[in-house]
């Protein structure tokens, strides 16, 4: 009887507590939440470890939960595009196009990530289409925010580029 | 050359323990593995149903017993009106089955057509006496029908091993349920184990899995189902013998590709035959089966399954017979999927070996 007992009183709504603090999750109610976290597969990167090269398949979404990991361009050496801190997310680019993944991603900590599959995560969003929404909307708003940064950037590297040219010009003169 | 100065001892040791385990763990837990598969079987054709209760807020546990509910009903109506009919006829068959088996020579007279085709097989082989097909046909035929032959005794020793299905009908609905309540859990313990390299090629192997194998089942149920019902009314209407005994057969024969549709169609004529009805019946029952077969490939097929399985039509024929060699009916009913999922997995598994730079 045991068992039923555990099947009948466990907790309603079964999820890891830091799921509230991934920004784009905020939003989600404690069933809402316990459906996501159903999807989620928890994974341990050793310091160093590759988590993704760059033209691997677009398979799986990440959401960083603890250390730190850097985005490279290119493969392995390469520089350093970006590094993310907790509660951050990557790899979401292949949800939206069926595309080989755009960068490299190499854990600079130890790193405890959670992965949620490509194809999952877009039958739940089919499937709970209120959810959906709410996790589609954050995620635009946080891609919308990564171009705007990447515009400012480019910016930035213009008026370098500029500078450095007409720096040149002057020695050259 | 190995450098043994690099192998971590231990490590070796304790992966040859796994294996070993692993190894062991098969031999104690083999004699379960159909009652598992069965109820893998069974969960994977009710998932959807739980999935869209779940979808309507309805907790997963509730609307588990909600599709068990209906399943006892459905099965307890089976249990009732099916089942004795369904007994009485095979009982029947076999009867009038032992009887002309017992003075055989009149069926040869009651079909002369028959002293015709073996006496042109016959002459063939005089002719190329190469050709072994006669023994050949003969072996492949006399195993199927063999099989045939024994359907109703086997429907008979499954009511006699009470044992056996009072174990299955208890043992799949529990195991089912765990494997509904509990998918995602035991996936997350596979996965536990997968290594980070493999870790996105093992989703998407699974993926592909579920996807092929899952549809695949259950588009092969309710088409089963489908024939069964629609063979089933439109013998009876006809008034062929064994109308529903037939009518299920079929229903099930018709998921072998090609061989199978006329496998209803035999049975319908030797029905007719062994019964001494007016061979018109066999034709209406013809006209009949050949109208189920229409629904099924123009309306039925396209609907439930969809896209083709996409392999040749003459690979398709060669592995239903390839399989009726290997295990029989059976063989032939299961080598296509079998083969068609190893075929969608490995093309997939050899890409995204290239594309993870494993190979």
């Amino acid at each position: 009887m045991n068992v039923f007992k555990k099947l009948f009183n466990k907790k309603k709504f079964i999820y890891d507590e830091r799921l509230v603090d991934v920004p784009f999750l905020k939003k989600l109610k404690p069933r809402e939440l316990g459906l996501f976290n159903r999807m989620i597969y928890k994974r341990n990167f050793k310091k160093g470890e590759i988590i993704f090269k760059k033209d691997y398949p677009n398979v799986v979404l990440y959401f960083l939960m603890k250390g730190t990991v850097q985005i490279l361009l290119n493969n392995e050496k390469s520089i350093v595009i970006s590094e993310l801190e907790p509660y951050s997310f990557f790899g979401e680019l292949g949800m939206y196009i069926d595309t080989k993944r755009s960068a490299s991603v190499v854990s600079k900590t130890d790193t405890e990530l959670y992965a949620v599959s490509k194809d999952e995560f877009k039958h739940f969003v089919d499937t709970f289409p209120k959810i959906g929404v709410k996790i589609l909307y954050a995620l635009g708003q946080n891609m919308s925010k990564d171009i705007i940064k990447s515009n400012e950037r480019l910016k930035e590297c213009e008026s370098k580029l500029k500078d450095k040219m007409s720096n040149d010009r002057y020695i050259q003169n | 050359m190995i450098d043994t100065s690099k192998i971590n001892y231990p490590r070796v040791a304790f992966y040859f323990l796994i294996i070993s385990l692993f190894i062991l763990g098969i031999i104690f837990y083999q004699s379960i593995f159909a009652y598992v598969l069965s109820s893998l079987f069974f969960a994977y054709l009710l998932n959807p149903i739980v999935f869209s209760l779940e979808k309507a807020h309805v907790p997963r546990i509730i609307g588990i017993g909600i599709v068990y509910f209906f399943i006892i009903g459905i099965i307890i109506g089976i249990a009732l009106f099916v089942i004795p009919p369904l007994i009485k006829q095979a009982n029947e068959l076999v009867n009038t089955i032992s009887v002309y088996v017992k003075n055989i020579d009149s069926i040869q007279q009651k079909i002369p057509y028959i002293d015709k085709v073996t006496d042109f097989f016959n002459s063939l082989q005089a002719k190329f006496p190469f050709l072994t097909f006669q023994k050949d046909l003969a072996n492949f035929g006399s195993k199927i029908l063999d099989q045939v032959h024994n359907l109703p005794s086997i429907l008979f020793d499954f009511v006699k091993n009470l044992v056996s299905i009072v174990a299955l009908l208890v043992t799949i609905p529990i195991v089912g349920f765990f494997i509904l309540n509990d998918k995602e859990k035991f996936m997350k313990a596979f996965f536990a184990f997968v290594p980070n390299k493999y870790f996105e090629l093992t989703v998407l192997l699974m993926r592909k899995l579920d996807n092929v194998a899952g549809t695949y089942l259950r588009a092969l149920m309710i088409e089963i189902s489908i024939v069964s019902v629609l063979s089933s009314i439109a013998l009876v209407i006809v008034g062929v013998p064994y109308a529903l005994l037939i009518g299920i057969i079929a229903g099930f024969a018709n998921a072998i590709p090609y061989f199978g549709p006329s496998i209803g169609v035999i049975l319908a004529i030797v029905s007719v035959i062994i019964n001494s009805q007016p061979m018109s019946i066999a034709v209406y029952a013809i006209i009949g089966l050949y109208l189920v077969q229409a629904i099924d490939n123009n309306i039925v097929y396209p609907i439930v399954i969809g896209k083709n399985t996409e392999m040749h039509p003459l690979i398709i024929m060669l592995t239903v017979i390839a399989g009726g060699y290997a295990w029989g009916v059976l063989g032939m009913f299961l080598s296509v999927p079998i083969v068609f999922l190893v075929k969608e997995i490995m093309i997939v598994l050899y890409k995204n070996l290239k594309d993870f730079e494993i190979i």
